[in-house]
């Protein structure tokens, strides 16, 4: 099963290609969302692996 | 013949930043597994020097084909410099050479700890200052961090694939060098978000919807897919030491293939204006792929014929 942190970087990274076909016509806010996705996902990693160390 | 817009420059250029990038990348590992297999280190230490050698001579031929310090230029040499920033550069970093070439040549592999230390900080010195604007604004900024982030993406991940190569020959080593895979990947992570906030800097302006700039963030869109397995299941898998299927195996090295591939691409792409298509950027990039799948298993097999 895929963990939360795993389904946000997906989520970024469809994101991003999505993005791709919006910005064209100016339009930047799935791209800004994308990278905030990127960024929550990227601290929640870090989150995790602190946790899972402090549980080993 | 496809005009591309690769030039000689540019290919020297990326040269340089991928030895420097894999060079610090090492020191900044090898100084992490110092504390943790000593013997670990030590091979870390040997692969260092190599990456050094080689961005020794990577940027010293650049410099005296491309960019002559100012002083050489005024005698006779007819190629000026080409940017000015990069020139600013060169001059900057000829001092940190000559400190890395000293500190070498006397401290080679002697006390590591401080050996990786003090290499990693000069390289992330000269890294900062591979393009220099003569002042610190946002410009700088985005120029330093944006070389900056490299030895914790592209040097991070030579450095994964090189420790995943030596696990398959050192089998004892193996549940060490896995263990220390989440950390890796942690930051790979963050350094790619180190790029995401150096482009920010540069916001909006540099922003132009080329065929590279479309290749550029579909590739980055790929490395964020085939990271969230590779940093999520596969570390997992890998972590288990169970003995893994040739199923599972063949999939470790094609998301091991696609990783490598898609960071030296962005990273290639990085140096050059080019002017092919979508469609060719993304048939090169295919065959970049296969060849580090290629590599990958010509390794495993020289491994297996060695013992």
């Amino acid at each position: 099963m895929m963990r939360f942190q795993e389904i946000i970087f997906f989520l970024a990274g469809a994101g991003m290609l999505l993005a791709l076909f919006y910005l064209p016509q100016g339009n930047y806010t799935l791209w800004y969302l994308a990278k905030l996705f990127y960024f929550a996902g990227v601290i929640l990693f870090i989150y995790n692996l602190k946790v899972r160390k402090k549980n080993d | 013949m496809i005009e591309t817009g690769i030039n000689s420059i540019g290919l020297m250029r990326f040269l340089v930043q991928l030895a420097a990038a894999t060079a610090a990348a090492l020191a900044l590992w090898g100084f992490i597994f110092s504390f943790v297999n000593i013997k670990i280190a030590k091979f870390i230490a040997r692969l260092f020097l190599a990456a050094l050698g080689f961005l020794g001579i990577a940027w010293f031929l650049t410099a005296i084909i491309y960019f002559p310090p100012a002083a050489l230029a005024h005698e006779g040499i007819a190629i000026g410099p080409i940017n000015e920033f990069i020139q600013n550069g060169f001059n900057l970093n000829f001092w940190l050479i000559a400190v890395l070439l000293i500190f070498n040549i006397i401290f080679a592999r002697k006390k590591l700890r401080l050996f990786f230390l003090v290499n990693f900080s000069i390289l992330f010195l000269f890294l900062t200052f591979t393009t220099w604007t003569g002042f610190w604004g946002k410009e700088q900024l985005f120029f330093s961090l944006h070389n900056i982030h490299s030895i914790f993406t592209l040097g991070s991940v030579v450095t994964v694939d090189i420790l995943y190569l030596l696990s398959l020959k050192k089998k004892d080593w193996a549940p060490i060098i896995y263990k220390i895979f989440p950390a890796m990947s942690a930051v790979i992570w963050a350094g790619l978000g180190i790029d995401f906030l150096s482009v920010f800097l540069a916001l909006p302006e540099t922003l132009v919807l080329t065929p590279q700039f479309y290749f550029s963030q579909i590739v980055v869109a790929i490395i964020i897919l085939n990271g969230a397995m590779f940093s999520g299941k596969i570390n997992d898998i890998l972590a288990r030491l169970k003995q893994l299927s040739p199923g599972k195996r063949e999939l470790i090295h094609l998301f091991g293939a696609v990783s490598i591939a898609s960071w030296l691409s962005i990273t290639f792409a990085d140096f050059f204006e080019f002017s092919a298509s979508l469609v060719f950027m993304f048939s090169v990039y295919a065959i970049f792929i296969i060849l580090a799948f290629i590599a990958h298993k010509l390794i495993l097999r020289l491994i297996k014929a060695g013992g």
